[in-house]
């Protein structure tokens, strides 16, 4: 059995921790707050911030939009973090960990990208345009189902890490080039409004509302992770076992 | 004048319900 196994030599601490499935079976306290305040997100969007004069209401669809973006680019960014620390320390949590952020960026960026036509559609005229900013955004989505197909595809629990965590850190790189793809290219995609060196361009309202679901979409995505990555370790408990 | 837009922003959030709603419901499927 590969050493990077969870359940194989050093890993007794993915052991000790796999044969706890029961602990946090009951409500996932987490998951109740983040419904909670995605609730309220959205009655703040719809009920009490102000319509966009010039796009209309369908500019709402910002208080989804930027929110599942900002949460695809920290989720990408965990599995590069988690990837160079499992290539270096090679202990099989930070790899299931990785595993965990990248399901979980994936749903979120398939947010991304299906809010964003809805929102193109009445703006630009337009459902889809192949410039860098939305076409990159596509790619990072390619990128990061092609890790979970890639992770489905090796048995060995060591390569299968190994290999994913090369291609979970080369995806992460196109993360500074989404960003700055407004910067660099002509696009039709609007320039960052909040993310930039320069204070925020919205009225108080609408900043506020965005940041709340900044906030909101956050926990919604620890709270998803936290139950990922506890399918993930039993799971990788199980497969330990079946080995023997 | 503001367009009567609103079609495309029900859409976006019923959508969000689906996918985060789906995606919280095959999390609780795969832990049973």
């Amino acid at each position: 059995m590969s050493d990077t196994s969870v359940g194989g030599g050093g890993g007794g601490a993915p052991v000790a921790a796999a044969r706890a499935p029961a602990k946090g079976r009951g409500t996932d306290w987490l998951l109740l707050v983040a419904v909670v305040l995605v609730v309220i997100t959205f009655v703040r969007a719809i009920y009490f911030t102000p319509i966009e004069a010039s796009q209309g209401a369908a500019q709402k669809i910002f208080y989804v939009h930027a929110p599942s973006a900002w949460v695809a680019f920290l989720a990408f960014g965990i599995v590069a973090v988690t990837s160079i620390l499992y290539l270096w320390l090679k202990d099989p949590k930070l790899d299931l960990a990785a595993e965990s952020s990248a399901e979980v960026g994936v749903v979120f960026t398939t947010m991304v990208l299906v809010s964003g036509p809805l929102w193109g559609k009445p703006v630009w005229g337009t459902w889809w345009t192949w410039d860098a900013r939305l076409t990159l955004t596509l790619f990072l989505w390619f990128i990061y189902v092609g890790y979970l197909v890639l992770r489905g595809a090796i048995e060995d629990p060591g390569m299968r890490a190994r290999y994913s965590a090369v291609l979970g850190i080369l995806g992460a790189l196109l993360i500074p080039f989404i960003h700055l793809s407004v910067y660099l290219f002509r696009t039709l995609h609007p320039m960052p409004i909040v993310l930039k060196p320069s204070a925020p361009s919205l009225p108080k309202q609408m900043l506020e509302t965005l940041l709340f679901a900044f906030v909101s979409f956050t926990v919604l995505f620890l709270a998803f992770l936290r139950s990922r990555y506890r399918l993930a370790i039993d799971r990788a408990a199980r497969e330990a076992e079946e080995r023997r | 004048m503001t367009p009567d837009n609103a079609g495309y922003y029900h859409a976006a959030y019923v959508l969000a319900v689906v996918i985060y709603g789906g995606y919280a419901l095959s999390l609780w499927f795969r832990r049973r």
